[in-house]
């Protein structure tokens, strides 16, 4: 599996589909992290997705099946007592979550460094720009 | 002049925060319709004679589960028994999953002209964490649906102090909240009693609650947004925009009497309160096959009716008015309590001008606390009137 900040051409948006979401990341910051796996040129990649809390209500409820399951579950993360808090679905109990039928627009960020300034080399975590559901013509 | 309040005691799912009296069985339903407009009658003087309503409301539970000939029957009952006021303010409180097109439609062509939605959040675990019927999207969806069928004076319902990683939700809420136009907002503070299901996941470790600070800030935050956006604060939990004050809540805190009806509600004559039992069969049972209104009646002391002065106008922006608690209640509040309205006042919880008492917004904050300090045990403390 490789990283998706490996494989893409240039610093504009682009789109994913096939996310599967392997981890969501309650890290007290002003967003939410999630741990996803993409198809992307063919191959398998791994990526961090930074996003507000609404989107992530809006990426739990395309979860069809799994929604409201994966909806207590994050209620209850949010009510753990301590943060940082990490929901994980990496196992045969708890497999990865799909969303079926959505693609996510993303968009590159780059760490900075120690002089503030932006390295080119780009981060393995994308801000979510869009959420898209194909629709059945 | 005085109001009337019905509490419909079911639900159709119990929310994990409430420990307010309902089944989630709707078997008894029909029969308990026909207690209260049996109930209707039985008391139709305890506001005296012919007693004329200015306020009606429809609390719960969910009286959003009444069919429209349900609530026909109670306003038939009520327009038989009562003389209603012109422009009398009739709330019924209501589950946005309830109201669909048709029952917004049936509710539009009954008496009732003011709704209160109990939302609660727009953020979905939020919504699930509490155990809502509805979903996050039949939030908004469902005051636009009553706006489309007409209702204009509404009334929402948010709760906050939800356990979060950080503020952002409750903000957001906010704002959708805001989006939706509505004249009155009521927001609470998320309080886990004895006996609900957060409380007993908090006895089990399965639940914690957010810490005071957290909930502080969040409080802060919606003082500083309402006010931004147009809407006045006249009790601690409710805000709305200039007029739109909710005239039933209002009542109960200017000392209004009011017949409450149904299990569990209470009444209030002008001088005791009383209470109906909180079992709906027992109470079907009695009003139907007895003719008889299982309640007791708590005869309230000087002391009582001082203190629940005090309990009640503290958390109004209209404040405690020294004078009428002494004079007509006979509690002298300033020789009572000197040093701790001295320290109220150096603190900056408190102000009296003109000898009313209102709480600052860090007193807000602090509004059971400062209460109970004010509070009187000792009933040597009454001046006999």
């Amino acid at each position: 599996m490789r990283l998706l900040s490996d494989s893409i051409a240039d610093d504009a948006n682009f789109f994913v589909e096939e996310v599967h979401v392997v981890a969501i990341v309650f890290d007290n910051t002003d967003d939410v992290t999630v741990w996803a796996t993409t198809h992307f040129d063919g191959e398998l990649h791994f990526f961090h997705l930074a996003l507000p809390f609404q989107s992530l209500d809006t990426l739990l409820r395309l979860a069809t099946d799994r929604a409201a399951t994966l909806q207590e579950e994050v209620a209850d993360a949010l009510a753990a007592s301590e943060w940082p808090a990490l929901l994980e679905f990496n196992s045969d109990e708890a497999p990865p979550v799909p969303l079926p039928s959505v693609a996510l627009k993303l968009s590159v960020t780059y760490p900075a460094d120690e002089e503030g300034e932006d390295d080119p080399q780009p981060h393995n975590i994308f801000y979510l720009e869009g959420v898209y559901v194909r629709l059945d013509p | 002049m005085p109001g009337l309040y019905l509490h419909v005691p079911f639900c159709k799912q119990a929310c994990s925060y409430c420990d307010f009296h309902f089944s989630t069985s709707l078997a008894l339903k029909g029969r308990l319709v026909d207690a209260l407009v049996q109930e209707i009658s039985l008391r139709k003087n305890y506001l005296g004679p012919q007693a004329t309503l200015d306020t009606i409301y429809f609390g719960g539970g969910t009286p959003s589960l009444l069919t429209a000939s349900e609530l026909g029957l109670i306003f038939e009952a009520i327009h038989r028994h009562f003389a209603v006021a012109p422009g009398a303010e009739i709330t019924l409180e209501a589950n946005p999953d309830d109201l669909t097109a048709p029952q917004l439609a049936a509710l539009a062509a009954s008496p009732v002209n003011r709704l209160s939605i109990g939302l609660q959040s727009f953020y979905e675990p939020h919504l699930r964490l509490m155990n809502r019927a509805h979903t996050a999207q039949e939030s908004a969806t469902a005051v636009r649906r009553a706006q489309d069928a007409g209702f204009e004076n509404l009334s929402i319902d948010l709760i906050y102090g939800v356990p979060a990683p950080g503020h952002h939700i409750w903000e957001a809420d906010l704002a959708n909240a805001f989006a939706l136009g509505v004249p009155h907002i009521s927001a609470y503070a998320l309080t886990i009693e004895p006996g609900t299901l957060l409380g007993r996941r908090q006895g089990k470790g399965t639940f914690a609650a957010p810490p005071d600070e957290f909930v502080a800030v969040q409080f802060e935050r919606l003082l500083a947004q309402m006010r931004a956006h147009g809407y006045g604060q006249y009790e601690i939990s409710n805000f709305c925009r200039p007029g739109r004050e909710s005239r039933h809540n209002g009542s109960y805190w200017r000392g209004v009497p009011y017949l409450g009806l149904g299990p569990s509600a209470h009444s209030f004559d002008g001088t005791n309160r009383q209470f109906t039992v909180a079992n709906n069969p027992q109470y079907v049972a009695a009003v139907l096959e007895r003719g008889e209104v299982p309640a007791t009646v708590e005869v309230l002391t000087a002391r009582d009716r001082a203190n629940e002065y005090l309990l009640t106008t503290l958390r109004t922006a209209r404040g405690c008015d020294l004078a009428h608690l002494r004079t007509a209640l006979g509690l002298d509040l300033a020789a009572a309590h000197p040093a701790y309205l001295a320290a109220l006042t150096a603190q900056g919880w408190a102000t009296i001008q003109n000898e009313v008492l209102t709480l600052t917004d860090a007193g807000k904050l602090l509004a059971d606390q400062i209460t109970l300090e004010l509070f009187i045990a000792d009933e040597s403390q009454i001046v006999r009137l």
